[in-house]
């Protein structure tokens, strides 16, 4: 922090929240890249900028911790089922977490058919918000699900997945009938018109589902961190008070401490809630009828 | 578990067809330059037909909860699912 006592809190907030081509690992490391170090992609009128920031880099980590962890654990569970033992220690806690994703997430809200198919989808899922929600809790870790673009990305996949896993089960005609609503009780000219007049609505329905999705992992991982960030910057708003600073800082970390524990249910139930909630539409979508 | 929440982005579907009509008939306004008819209609158009989606959806949602509850009544226990020795 700065000298003199004078932090903008603020400021220091969007520094520790907001995306940067710069990984700080507070005094060791300060490493910065510039922003054209990978070429820009042009798409029309519109560039894109290739170059990973803080956020991607911290999103590829995840995506290897998730690999590294998931891995190890499978191999030891393979050998503990070779030595024909019940599964236990840190395989274990990874089976039961598995099983009740597989389980109780997956199979109880997309059928009994369907269910294995979509479930390593689901699973992925789970294991990648939970470890990525978790990384913004430890010391110099930033959540990747802290970055709008990243559940963005998301929610396309859960989107394309809903939409196409519709397509092949329903069938084409089954699958506009899931735009175009038959009205029942109105046929001939009127009920085509009012079909045609609600497929936009349709169409906006599909779409609010994922973004939904997106933007409440989003809010709650980016909140949670303002909330912290916010209590923390009490302790320098107020540290040039003397010995009520003391007070102050106590008083804080206390508070500080409660919502860590607070942010921790709160990583493994927004993992939850998505992998439920995209279950869920997968499943809608599987058994859509007419 | 879970049957609530299909229609969790219901509101978000109200709300975005109203401004969705509007939108239209703002765009149809300005292409022929009757600015506050297009706008108006377009919304009291999108609220009727916002309306009448959620509510079909919701019709259709009870009336699905009410066929589950019913086969569950009927074949009491052939729902429980065991595959954790798969």
């Amino acid at each position: 922090m700065s000298e003199g006592g004078q932090v903008n809190v603020g400021e220091m907030i969007m520094h520790h929240t907001g995306d940067a081509y710069s990984i700080e690992i507070d005094p060791f490391l300060h490493w910065s890249w510039s922003p054209d170090l990978f070429p820009t992609v042009h798409l029309g009128s519109l560039a894109i900028n290739l170059t990973p920031t803080k956020h991607v880099v911290f999103m590829v980590l995840t995506a290897v911790l998730v690999f590294t962890v998931l891995k190890l654990a499978a191999n030891g569970l393979a050998r503990q089922k070779a030595g024909e033992r019940a599964p236990t220690g840190f395989a274990g806690m990874i089976e039961a977490l598995v099983l009740w994703v597989r389980d109780d997430i997956a199979i109880a809200n997309i059928g009994e058919e369907e269910g294995p198919t979509y479930a390593p989808l689901i699973l992925t899922l789970f294991f990648f918000i939970l470890f990525a929600n978790l990384f913004g809790l430890v010391p110099w870790g930033q959540s990747a699900t802290g970055n709008l673009a990243v559940t963005a990305g998301l929610a396309v996949l859960v989107f394309l997945t809903v939409e196409i896993g519709g397509m092949r089960k329903l069938g084409f005609g089954g699958y506009m009938g899931t735009i175009f609503m038959q009205i029942p009780g109105m046929k001939g000219p009127a009920g085509t018109i009012l079909a045609i007049a609600l497929a936009p609505l349709e169409i906006l329905g599909k779409l609010t589902k994922p973004f939904a999705l997106a933007v409440r992992l989003f809010g709650n991982m980016t909140a949670g961190h303002f909330v912290i960030l916010s209590l923390m910057g009490l302790i320098f708003m107020f540290g040039t008070l003397g010995m009520v600073s003391y007070g102050i800082g106590l008083v804080t970390a206390t508070a500080v401490l409660g919502i860590m524990c607070l942010e921790l249910i709160v990583a493994f139930l927004q993992a939850y809630v998505f992998a439920l909630l995209s279950s869920v539409f997968i499943g809608a979508m599987q058994h859509e009828h007419h | 578990m879970g049957e609530g929440y299909k229609s969790l982005a219901l509101g978000l579907k109200f709300a975005g067809g109203i401004m969705l009509y509007a939108g239209m008939g703002f765009l149809v306004d300005r292409k022929l330059g009757t600015l506050p008819i297009g706008v108006i209609a377009g919304t009291v158009l999108g609220s009727g037909l916002s309306f009448y989606s959620v509510y079909r959806t919701l019709t259709r949602l009870e009336a699905d909860a009410k066929a589950k509850l019913a086969a569950r009544r009927d074949g009491a226990g052939t729902t429980t699912h065991e595959e954790d020795g798969r």
